[in-house]
Order: C-alpha cells, then structure tokens, then sequence
C-alpha cells in the first residue's frame, strides 16, 4: 500500500534510513520520493556517503518511485521546482541537520510534515532532547506541519519516550527511532480518519533551545539511569 | 584528552558546536581541568596587574555580592574556602558604597525593539535589573533576544536594528561577551534554566579563549574567574551522579 497524496523530500541520512524502513514495514510508503544526495563532503546528519547509496536500495526493492534531486538544496529553485510540480499536497520532510526551510519552499502550497526531536510546546530549537534528558529523563518527538516560524506548526502528534538504554546514540539512532514512531503513527491516524487531525493547533509559548554545548552533552548522556 | 573549545582563539575561530563527539567521562574531566587551569592563570594575572575601570569593578562587587547565596551550598570545605578566595567574599574587594558609583544606566523598560538597540547599554541596564530583582518577563525578552543572536552567529556586536536582525558594528568587544556572560549566571542562578547554562558554556569557552593580557585590558579578570566559578559548580550540581570529576581548585 502507498499513500497517494503523501511524497517526501529526503536527505542521504540515518534518520531518511529510519523512516523509509519503518514506512515500509508498515505499509505506509510514500506515493514518491525526492531525494537530496550530495556527492562530496559530509552534511550534517551523515555518518558516512557510501558509493551504493542504501535508500536508493531500499526503495527499489519496496517499488517505490523516486527521483534524485538535481542538488543537495531543499530551498534552491531546481529542488522547489521538482516539488512544486508534483500533484501530492503533503511531503514528509527529512532534511539535513540546521537546514531551515525558506519562504519560497513553503510558498509552494505543499505542506511539510515535519518530526521535530523534542515535545513540542515545550522544547523548541535543536537538540532538545539532551535537554530534555537532563530535565525530566525522558526524550520525545512531535509532529508538526512546517510554518514560516521555526517549531511553531499545529501539532498533530507528539509523545514522550523513556531513556534509550545506550545513550550514547541519540543523534543517529534513539532520536530518529523515536521520531519515526510518531511519524507512523501520525500517518496511520490519517489514513484511519482520512484528514489530518490536531493534538494542538496553537503550538505557541515553550523554550527555544539551541544547539546543546558537549559538557551538557556529556552529562545527559552520562546521567543517572545510565550510570546505575 | 585536551579540552578543544578553549585552544583556538573563538572571537576569530567560532566553534560551531554541531554533532559534538561522546568522549565519555574523561571529557568531563578535561573540562574541569581546563576550566580550573584558567582559573590559576587569572589569579596570576590579577597579582601582577589590577584593572582600574572603577564602574567595571563595582559591577563585579555588586554581582559576588549577589551570588553569595549561590555558594552556600556546601561542596566541600576546600571548594568553598577556594572561592572565597576568588571572589574576595571577606571584603578585601572594595564591595560597598565606596565603588557603588552611580553609572546612568537606562531603565530596561525605556528599550523599544523597533530602534536601534545599543548592545553595552542593554546588557548593562539588563544586569541592573537583574541585580534589583526586576521583572523577569521583561528581562527575559531582552536576554533571549541576546542569546539566539549569540548562539546563530557565535558573536555579540556593537548594536542591534530595529527587531533585533543582524548586528552591526564591531564583533570583538570584549567587555560585552563579560557583560553577556553575568547576564547569563544571573538568570541561570535565578530560574536553572539549562539553555542559559548553555550558552554560558559556550560564552565562557570563548572568554577563556583569549589571551589573559587582553582580557586584563579589558574586563575585571576576576570577575571572570567568578563566573568560571558559578559555572562549574552548576555543572557539578547538574553532574550530582558522576564522581569528583577533576573538580579541584589546588
């Protein structure tokens, strides 16, 4: 089964990976798929550029449809180009690490189902869930339509999850888990209602985090359950 | 392990911070170590040299002054008697009337967000207010204001346009990253709000990062080691579960 009028726009990243696994499994896969592949350098969010890409392998052997973008630039024209045209009304967004969608993307009509890493309204910005760790001992991911404000979309889903067990590996793997938890049960929920439904439209107020410096990194992941 | 945030200088190096590696606990130590070895070095300076700027340095009184309560938490006898030490808590810094010179600062409330907004003037009527117990939504506003600008670009300039866009003017104002920094103790002190700790990490980083000859040109240098202070002691209070980790001030 796929969702005709659900696409994505995906980044060459373990999350991408995460997501595209776990929509598959449960039979959720997106009607197509535009990925961004840089050939070069590492972006943020990539461990590693392998020369037979594994999302490419992943949606081949799931059939489903996709086209390599002709950059690595979700905002660039050629990229806004390629998803303009497409007649699915909702992308699910998986970009690179800090990129911010601009207003000519988000001018296009689309809408972007994004997975923020954090409970939203409560930890907005980036890396939230170090801090969250810190605070509460419990990280959490929300899904949010993208707005012209960063994390400040209606909320349709957001959930909180216990410590992951090795805490080492949130930035590629817990955090990316717990967001394709949330993205499968959001679209699920959509496919049962046939619309998409808000846990919270006014997603105002909370705490804008940034990028989380190492001490504090360190001290989420070395924090009380994982020393015990 | 050395602790890289402070090798280069990060007025002209920024770090970025960005998908930082897990290094264990040793890198908590470095930190520690790293932080301490400053902290011996600008006792040094502080001997050889006094900083003069009469303003500067009842600023600095007035904040030991109000930190004081922060200390009394007991880490061990030999912390505290360390930090009496670095912040002259006994009085050998000059802390009452006799520097408490009257500085013109603006009301905080008197800042509109559609002018121009000088950066040294806001931090400073920020700290007053800050130290009169002020309104802390309105000193809030004004702070995270500072801090996403902060932590977008990694650096403070000279002023703000109207709604607080891209600054201008000069980036390498050192007194304004010290004033940024007490601005941040004070407000983590107040609401432990890790997200201010967090940009005073990196605030610190930077500060640390210069030569101790240009900061004692510029800032009260043991005002710094106060903050340095706070600072480590927020992390060994947020680090509650981990080991004396390389938390000496011999």
């Amino acid at each position: 089964m796929s969702l005709h009028d659900v696409a994505m726009v995906a980044a060459d990243t373990t999350r991408t990976k995460y997501y595209i696994e776990e929509l598959i499994k449960n039979g959720l896969s997106p009607h197509y798929v535009l990925l961004l592949v840089n050939s070069g350098e590492l972006l943020p969010g990539q461990k590693e550029v392998k020369s037979e890409n594994t999302i490419i392998t992943l949606l081949k052997d799931a059939d489903v449809k996709y086209d390599v973008a002709p950059n690595s630039d979700i905002n660039s024209e050629g990229v806004i180009a390629a998803i303009a045209k497409r007649s699915e009304q909702v992308f699910i967004f998986s970009g690179y690490g800090g990129v911010l969608l601009k207003e000519s993307i988000l001018d296009t009509g689309k809408r972007f189902l994004h997975i923020h890493g954090g409970y939203l309204p409560d930890y907005k910005g980036s890396t939230t869930n170090y801090y969250s760790l810190i605070d509460e001992n419990a990280i959490g991911a929300s899904a949010i339509f993208l707005t012209k404000e960063i994390d400040c979309g209606p909320i349709l889903l957001r959930k909180k999850f216990s410590a992951p067990v090795d805490r080492t590996l949130i930035d590629h793997n817990s955090d990316s888990e717990a967001r394709a938890k949330v993205l499968i049960e959001c679209l699920k929920n959509y496919v049962n209602s046939g619309d998409w439904e808000y846990e919270l439209e006014n997603n105002h107020g909370g705490e804008t985090f940034y990028i989380i410096h190492p001490v504090l990194k360190h001290l989420a992941i070395l924090g009380k359950d994982s020393l015990q | 392990m050395n602790y890289e945030y402070t090798e280069d200088n990060r007025l002209d190096s920024p770090h970025k911070y960005m998908y930082t590696p897990y290094q264990g606990s040793d890198f908590l130590d470095a930190y520690f170590r790293d932080r301490s070895k400053y902290l011996k070095r600008f006792e040094q300076v502080k001997k050889i040299e006094g900083y003069q700027n009469k303003i500067d340095l009842s600023l600095h009184s007035k904040v030991a002054i109000d930190l004081n309560g922060f200390f009394d938490r007991k880490f061990s006898n030999k912390v505290y008697e360390s930090l009496k030490l670095l912040i002259d808590l006994d009085g050998r810094v000059e802390l009452d009337s006799q520097l408490s010179h009257k500085t013109n600062t603006m009301a905080l409330s008197s800042f509109d967000i559609s002018g121009n907004i000088n950066s040294e003037n806001l931090l400073r009527s920020l700290l007053d207010a800050q130290l009169d117990k002020g309104n802390e939504s309105l000193i809030k506003f004004w702070l995270d204001l500072l801090v996403q600008r902060f932590e977008v670009t990694k650096k403070l300039y000279e002023s703000y346009p109207a709604n607080f866009r891209k600054g201008e003017g000069r980036d390498n104002i050192i007194r304004l990253y010290w004033l940024f920094a007490l601005s941040l103790t004070l407000f983590y002190r107040d609401t432990k709000n890790i997200k201010y700790l967090n940009s005073l990490l990196k605030v610190t980083d930077l500060l640390c990062s210069l030569s101790e000859k240009l900061l004692n040109k510029n800032i009260p240098i043991q005002s710094l080691s106060l903050i340095i202070l706070v600072e480590m002691l927020s992390v060994k209070s947020i680090s509650k579960t981990i080991e004396e980790a390389g938390f000496e001030f011999t």
